[in-house]
């Protein structure tokens, strides 16, 4: 059976416009990197061996998980009765907000860790790129958790319905905007040699 | 098991992948090549099934698909070339 496709993606369209701009932005931030890359392949390679892998793979899982819990709370509220889709989405958001937390605790202990090693922003080029971009997605989260936050507020207050969850689906957008993002930064930073 | 948990066990098990390729600091163009290939799945998934993109019909569907692959094929060129 074809299911009927939507014009428009879900959400308010506004959400839509600034993640294609967040997409691109971005997308120019890694064309620097992989143009910088080529031009000092030995420099990258030897700087992202002072990274922790395991760090980056451990926010990724946490981002990914974070990003599940966002849609498992979406379909709460789309699918269940409303007193338990309240109760049960409110919990799904406060566990990605408490992971985006996790996130945030782990990427800034790596921060500190660099700092307390010397290198910074003007060590040398990779690691401008990766301060950058990391630093850049790290204020992305941050966005991410304050807008979970009002969803969940809002949630808790009965404010969606099945009928009426376009604002609940707008923020989940933007947090899955912030995942998508990860899931490139995450190879490309600390994985690809 | 949904079909959200079902993607998310798929995500975890690349993301496993991943972190193995780097934390043995495999450098093969093989293995890079396979890791940027799921990466794709990766971004792939999320789009369709967590940003809900597979039940939208048209453009607005396949931008964030478009950006994935120009991003994926320029690190495959420059880890490459």
């Amino acid at each position: 059976m074809n299911k009927i496709k939507n014009k428009y993606p879900p959400g308010d369209f506004a959400i839509w416009i600034i993640i294609y701009i967040e997409l691109l932005t971005f997308g120019l931030f890694f064309l620097g990197y992989i143009y910088s890359r080529r031009a000092d392949i030995d420099l990258f390679n030897s700087s992202q061996l002072l990274l922790d892998t395991r760090a980056g793979f451990v926010n990724t899982i946490i981002l990914i998980t974070s990003s599940y819990f966002v849609v498992k709370a979406v379909d709460a509220i789309k699918t269940l009765d409303i007193e338990e889709a309240i109760q049960k989405a409110q919990r799904w958001l406060l566990s990605a907000i408490g992971l985006g937390g996790i996130f945030l605790v782990i990427k800034m202990s790596e921060f500190i860790g660099k700092y307390q090693d010397g290198i910074n922003l003007s060590t040398n080029k990779f690691f401008m790129f990766y301060f950058l971009l990391t630093m850049f997605h790290f204020m992305h989260v941050i966005l991410g958790m304050i807008i979970l936050y009002n969803l969940y507020q809002k949630t808790k207050l009965g404010g969606y319905t099945k009928d009426n969850h376009k604002g609940l689906e707008t923020g989940a957008s933007y947090w899955h905007m912030v995942d998508l993002l990860w899931i490139v930064l995450f190879p490309l930073i600390y994985v690809i040699r | 098991m949904d079909k959200f948990t079902k993607v998310y066990t798929a995500l975890v098990i690349f993301t496993i992948f991943a972190f193995f390729i780097g934390w043995f600091k495999l450098e093969s163009t093989l293995i890079i090549g396979i890791l940027l290939l799921t990466t794709f799945f990766k971004g792939g998934l999320v789009i369709e099934y967590f940003m809900g993109l597979n039940s939208v019909d048209g453009i607005y569907r396949f931008i964030p698909t478009i950006w994935l692959i120009t991003i994926i094929t320029f690190i495959a060129l420059g880890y490459y070339l």
